[in-house]
């Protein structure tokens, strides 16, 4: 398995810049003006869209619901660039990674119900105490999850395992196809926040040759 | 310090429509158009300026019900801005909106200003609830 080899793009790029970063807090300098211009601009589209669906007669209709999903998709990407470049200090807290993980599975299996894909989810069966910033993770792994749901496999069934090894959590999704390619021309940015966050806990985001595989880990002594 | 005198009673003005009004205030006409279309939707007058010295000269003037401003403008920023009204009029409802990234020390100040700090994109939803409930 490895890194970033199999990830082209932006996605790609920030991937490679995960281990450098004195290069992160660079990107950060530079996208922060234009990521400022960007949202003001998307206020305003957001703002008119609104207005412009109210208006209509017809708000319940397909088409807003389609722009809608387009503007959600332009704010999440900004969002996410933002988020990868933000400083990251862990707040870590105790807490147990199979109960953790257990309880975002039916989320999890909703959103990508609508796509017709299955999170089959296999975990051990005590608990795994850990220590870790779980909002960060969740906010990795939730936008990895919706990332599949808008721009995922068409269908088809991701194997979701956790587990403790030896010193090291392992958390693995598996798929029937390739996880990095997608059905548009979206880029997956919830993979560089995620190898980000998982950095920051020494951990390591790592992606198998075929890209059917996607593996987090990261040591179980957290301090 | 205060940076100019309070008044001893904020009185709100009338717009030119003859009732209460919102002031708004972003130096990016797009941007103030925008929200001002949308609050004009949702009944409230709203009268617009750019910039935030224009905002206090009207102030003199004509005592808004709610404030509505952007943080990052040339001159008298946001911020700033805030600090004046709320020095002048202890009682004035005050918004901000900005597409700065607020880390959790300027958001702390800002919300000792401010009784709502939004980000762009907002939410529309929410910047209407907090209007009609703030503009009364």
């Amino acid at each position: 398995m490895s890194t970033a080899a199999q990830v082209d793009g932006l996605a790609g790029a920030l991937l490679r810049c995960v281990e450098e970063p004195d290069r992160i807090a660079l990107i950060q300098v530079l996208l922060d003006r234009y990521c400022h211009r960007l949202r003001n601009r998307l206020n305003s589209m957001k703002l008119s869209l609104y207005l412009a669906r109210r208006l209509s007669g017809n708000p319940s209709g397909p088409e807003w619901g389609r722009a809608d999903s387009a503007y959600r998709s332009m704010e999440a990407m900004i969002e996410q660039v933002q988020l990868f470049c933000t400083p990251l200090q862990p707040s870590l807290a105790e807490g147990d990674l199979n109960h953790w993980i257990e309880q975002r599975v039916p989320d999890w299996q909703r959103a990508l119900a609508s796509r017709f894909l299955r999170l089959e989810p296999c975990g051990p069966a005590e608990a795994l105490p850990s220590r870790f910033d779980w909002n960060r993770l969740a906010q990795g792994l939730d936008a990895l999850i919706q990332f599949w749901a808008a721009q995922g496999p068409a269908d088809g069934t991701i194997r979701l395992s956790w587990q403790r090894d030896l010193d090291r959590f392992r958390v693995r999704f598996e798929g029937e196809a390739s996880l990095i390619r997608t059905q548009g021309d979206e880029e997956n940015l919830a993979l560089p926040v995620l190898a980000r966050v998982l950095r920051a806990h020494q951990g390591t985001l790592a992606i198998a040759a075929d890209s059917c595989a996607i593996e987090l880990s990261w040591p179980t002594d957290q301090r | 310090m205060p940076l100019l005198s309070p008044l001893t009673e904020a009185s709100p003005m009338v717009s030119s429509c003859g009732g209460p009004f919102v002031l708004l205030v972003d130096d990016d006409a797009i941007g103030r158009a925008s929200i001002a279309r949308l609050l004009d939707h949702a009944g409230h007058s709203c009268i617009d300026v750019g910039s935030g010295r224009e905002a206090l000269d009207l102030c003199d003037d004509r005592c808004p019900r709610l404030v509505i401003t952007d943080l990052c403008m040339p001159g008298l920023d946001g911020q700033d801005l805030g600090r004046c009204l709320r020095d002048r009029f202890p009682g004035l409802a005050l918004i901000l909106i900005t597409a700065q990234q607020l880390d959790a020390g300027l958001l702390g100040e800002l919300r000792n200003t401010f009784d709502e700090v939004l980000s762009k994109p907002v939410d529309c939803d929410r910047l209407i609830d907090r209007v009609s409930h703030l503009a009364v």
